[in-house]
């Protein structure tokens, strides 16, 4: 029981952490696009 | 005289064995390095604890009071992430916000070892706080395993803070195993493009608000650490940048540990959960470094511009001890291959993405 929920929270957390970091990826994307820094 | 000599003629077999390995944890502080701010006092508590008739644990005892007012009510935690925030600096992710899927590929170790623990017969909540071992990441095992297994406390901190210590001994034959010597020689881009003060403080604040929305329990693990970096990034408050960083960071980590070590009573960790606990956070770093190689080499099967796969191992949250063994292995096989950098990156994203994998758990395990 306790092996079958384990493989459940698995198989939705490990590609949710996947989203979660592309998320940050786009955001880090945008807010260097709309602020960028100086360049030499 | 039989009162002075009550406690010796007291002292159990597995009091003695918690004398041992009390004496054992402080020696490899002292002697080996190995993470001694955390395992030095954790080995010195672990001797109050067990020393017959302790006035440090009980009711009234100081460590007790220490461990309800800072562990259980996952105070100590919250603020090391606080002035691990302040620490951290996020320019080389932010340059090369690619390497971040590292930082998620990395986690593999906590699911394989959750569903491990649980084969074994430990609870869903007692295998998921066991699994959390593999974020590599001491406050958020800690975290966890004060709410999901208490009674596992100390083993899973121990465990948690050794293997991070041991990274460099778990991590390269992992990668050798499962790397042809080819690709360990992969020399990588990497850019170091200006980021402007408006992005280095937007970024806190967004990680928080979108961490947060998605997995709510998250937010006091993410939201203190992305604190801590906000005061490290506004340029306003150096005084509390530099408090965090020193006077905040040592505080606690000295009563951390010495309160985990107090946890260890010959009772409750001379058991053979003990030993499994200790076993499976061994197989939980194997393979987190494998998750992150793996992944690494899937990648490059659709890239054109091949990335070194032992980045990939990078993606754990123990910094920047699993960015130096990246950079070390690739001077070895190549020595005009610079690694530091990228693996660096790496590496910070491991510390988001075991936050994340930790705000996940505390969410979906009921």
């Amino acid at each position: 029981m306790a092996f079958a929920e384990a493989l459940r929270v698995s198989a939705i957390a490990y590609p949710a952490i996947f989203v979660v970091i592309g998320l940050f990826y786009a955001m880090i994307k945008l807010m260097g696009m709309a602020f960028p820094g100086k360049t030499e | 005289m039989s009162e002075l000599l009550k406690g010796l003629l007291s002292i159990t077999p597995g009091q003695l064995a918690m004398f041992a390995l009390g004496g054992v944890l402080i020696y490899l502080a002292i002697k080996r390095d190995y993470e001694p701010m955390l395992l030095l006092p954790i080995g010195f508590g672990a001797l109050l604890a067990n020393i017959p008739g302790s006035s440090a644990i009980g009711e009234h005892g100081f460590l007790t009071i220490l461990f309800n007012a800072g562990i259980a009510s996952e105070l100590f935690p919250v603020l090391i992430f606080i002035a691990v925030g302040a620490m951290i600096d996020f320019t080389p992710l932010l340059q090369n916000p690619g390497l971040l899927m590292f930082g998620a590929a990395a986690q593999f170790g906590i699911f394989f070892t959750m569903a491990l623990a649980a084969l074994f017969g430990f609870t869903l909540k007692q295998s998921a706080a066991i699994g959390i071992i593999g974020a590599a990441d001491g406050p958020t095992s800690i975290f966890v395993a004060t709410r999901f297994a208490k009674e596992f406390l100390a083993p899973i901190t121990v465990a948690a803070y050794s293997y991070m210590a041991l990274v460099p001994i778990i991590q390269p034959p992992v990668i050798k195993l499962l790397t042809p010597k080819a690709e360990r020689k992969i020399r990588m881009e990497y850019s170091y493009g200006s980021i402007s003060k408006t992005v280095r403080i937007l970024f806190p604040i967004a990680v928080t608000m979108v961490a947060g929305i998605i997995a709510p329990t998250s937010v006091a693990l993410i939201g203190s650490l992305m604190f801590g970096n906000l005061i490290r990034e506004s340029g306003v408050l150096e005084r509390l940048s530099k408090s965090a960083q020193n006077e905040l960071a040592n505080l606690v980590t000295l009563l951390l540990g010495i309160t985990i070590g107090s946890t260890m009573t010959a009772d409750a960790f001379l058991t053979v959960r003990t030993l499994q606990i200790i076993g499976m956070g061994l197989i939980a770093f194997i393979f987190d470094t494998a998750g992150g190689v793996i992944f690494a080499r899937i990648l490059n099967l659709f890239l054109k511009r091949k990335i070194n796969p032992m980045i990939g191992a990078a993606g754990i949250s123990a910094f920047p001890m699993s960015a130096r063994v990246i950079h070390k292995l690739g001077l070895k096989e190549d020595p005009g291959n610079y690694l530091l950098m990228p693996a660096i990156a790496a590496n910070v994203a491991g510390q988001i993405g075991s936050i994340i994998a930790g705000g996940l758990i505390l969410a979906l395990v009921k």
